[in-house]
């Protein structure tokens, strides 16, 4: 089994290469789990001594096991490349972007009778950003504060705008969560690399659910 | 893109097809997979690829999918290969010894520029997706992929070189204009959210075949792994509810262990 590095053991705390290498022992850690059940239960021994029907079975949950590891390596590795590779950045809309995260989600939230509310700025200066990545963020921090919230709960995701910056948020202030599990911690880790990655700052915490980031705004011409 | 699966009756037999307890020995498994007679009208599907056991592995599972396969596990031979055989699509990895994965797609895309060609990669980066996709690649299945997402991407690539783009298309009663972005069924018009028409039309595009969440996170959502959240089974349902009113036959079926197939009756 692989552990987990605590962020006080790292060499160089708070440095892009040391988060880097954190949240990857976090995934690996995370992987780890499925993989123990799948050696486990893909013992070549046992498998010799089971019927067809059993050998189903095996195969069955050990498939589930495999899409989940699928998943944290599919992770891991757009983590590495957010991390490592400078994305391509163009002036961008962010307005149609949030609007389109949030029809997204919108009937999720409805089924889970968690209301989700959008205040955007009437005007917005295009931002500098890779477009498909931060919709990709704003989508993923909108099921993360849905997993967070209990039914009746308002989750909030609202966008102002300032001479410089465009600032994006996604609250719940009736709730929270004190953990989460390691698939969506994950992916809050690849919004925060993207975040960075676009030249944007991220702030978050879990009860009550709150996560603000800020992106570069392109300013108008004179 | 997809990880469908064909639900009709598979001509090869595979395991499911066997009685409770019985087993096939290596040597019919090998002849029911290499079968010579395998009729000249299955699609032919050249893979390059390094790795001999992904290779092996995917080879065996196409041709369980009626697919005639040839491995090559170096980019040097494939332009003669192509001379020499004509295939349909192109299933490339990018890193190959003596001659990359790129250089072959650009040889072979000025000599056959009509070929498919699907390419494997353990690199997601988007420069090197853009720059594939500039020197001709069809598609990207980026390394670890589902075998269900691979057919069904070979099954689309084959799909798109055999017929032209349309702007509707038609399941059972079902029908959807995506240029003028509505859908009937029947004489009864369906009002669909964006992201339900999204869906549904995902479910069009693989009418008759088993599409999987993640899959449709993928293609509807822009989300590349699973959220851990039931947010397909969510817009599913309200899918499902303005599809399939009371009376009508149930399109939209629920394939266990998968995801949704769209039916065509």
């Amino acid at each position: 089994m692989i552990d987990k590095i605590e962020s006080g053991e790292l060499a160089s705390p708070g440095s892009v290469l040391a988060t880097l290498c954190s949240n990857l022992s976090y995934g690996f850690h995370a992987a780890a789990q499925p993989l123990a059940i799948l050696r486990a239960g893909l013992d070549v021994e046992l498998i010799d001594r089971l019927n067809l029907d059993e050998l189903r079975v095996v195969a069955t949950s050990s498939a589930a096991e495999i899409e989940r590891i699928c998943n944290i390596f599919r992770l891991l590795q757009l983590l590495v490349s957010a991390e490592c590779v400078k994305p391509h950045l163009t002036a961008t809309a962010l307005l149609p972007l949030l609007a389109d995260a949030s029809e997204g989600v919108s009937l999720l939230f409805e089924n889970g009778r968690v209301s989700l509310r959008t205040e955007f700025a009437r005007s917005c200066q295009p931002v500098l950003i890779n477009g498909s990545k931060i919709l990709q963020a704003v989508s993923s921090i909108l099921l993360v504060a849905y997993g967070a919230a209990r039914p009746g709960d308002t989750v909030r995701l609202t966008s102002s705008s300032s001479l410089n910056t465009v600032r994006v948020a996604i609250t719940n202030l009736d709730y929270g969560s004190d953990t989460l599990e390691a698939e969506a911690e994950l992916s809050m880790a690849l919004v925060k690399a993207n975040i960075r990655s676009q030249k944007g700052n991220l702030t978050w915490s879990l009860r009550p659910f709150n996560v603000q980031f800020e992106l570069q705004a392109v300013p108008f011409a004179h | 893109m997809s990880s469908n699966i064909p639900l009709g009756i598979e001509n090869v037999p595979s395991l499911d097809d066997l009685p409770p307890g019985a087993s096939i020995a290596p040597t019919t498994q090998e002849r029911l997979l290499c079968d010579p007679a395998a009729p000249s009208s299955w699609p032919r599907i050249l893979i390059v690829d390094d790795d001999v056991s992904l290779g092996k592995f995917l080879s065996r599972e196409l041709k369980r999918k009626n697919f005639i396969v040839e491995v090559r596990n170096d980019g040097e031979s494939v332009s003669s290969d192509l001379t020499s055989s004509a295939y349909d699509l192109l299933i490339l990895d990018l890193n190959l010894p003596r001659m990359d994965g790129m250089s072959v797609m650009r040889q072979v895309r000025s000599s056959y520029p009509l070929l498919p060609i699907l390419v494997l990669t353990a690199r997601n980066r988007t420069q090197d997706m853009v720059a594939g996709l500039e020197q001709g690649a069809d598609d990207f299945l980026i390394k670890p992929f589902s075998l269900l997402e691979l057919t069904a991407r070979v099954k689309a690539l084959l799909r798109r070189k055999s017929t032209p783009a349309v702007h509707s298309s038609k399941a059972g009663s079902l029908i959807m204009n995506r240029e003028e972005h509505w859908v009937m069924r029947g004489e009864r018009r369906i009002d669909l959210t964006s992201r339900e028409f999204s869906l549904l039309e995902y479910l069009m595009n693989n009418v008759g075949k088993a599409v999987s969440r993640k899959t449709l996170m993928q293609e509807v959502w822009n989300i590349p792994f699973d959220p851990t959240t039931n947010i397909v089974d969510v817009y599913m349902k309200y899918l499902r509810d303005k599809i399939d009113t009371d009376g009508e036959p149930k399109l939209i079926r629920t394939v266990r262990g998968i995801g949704y197939a769209l039916s065509n009756d």
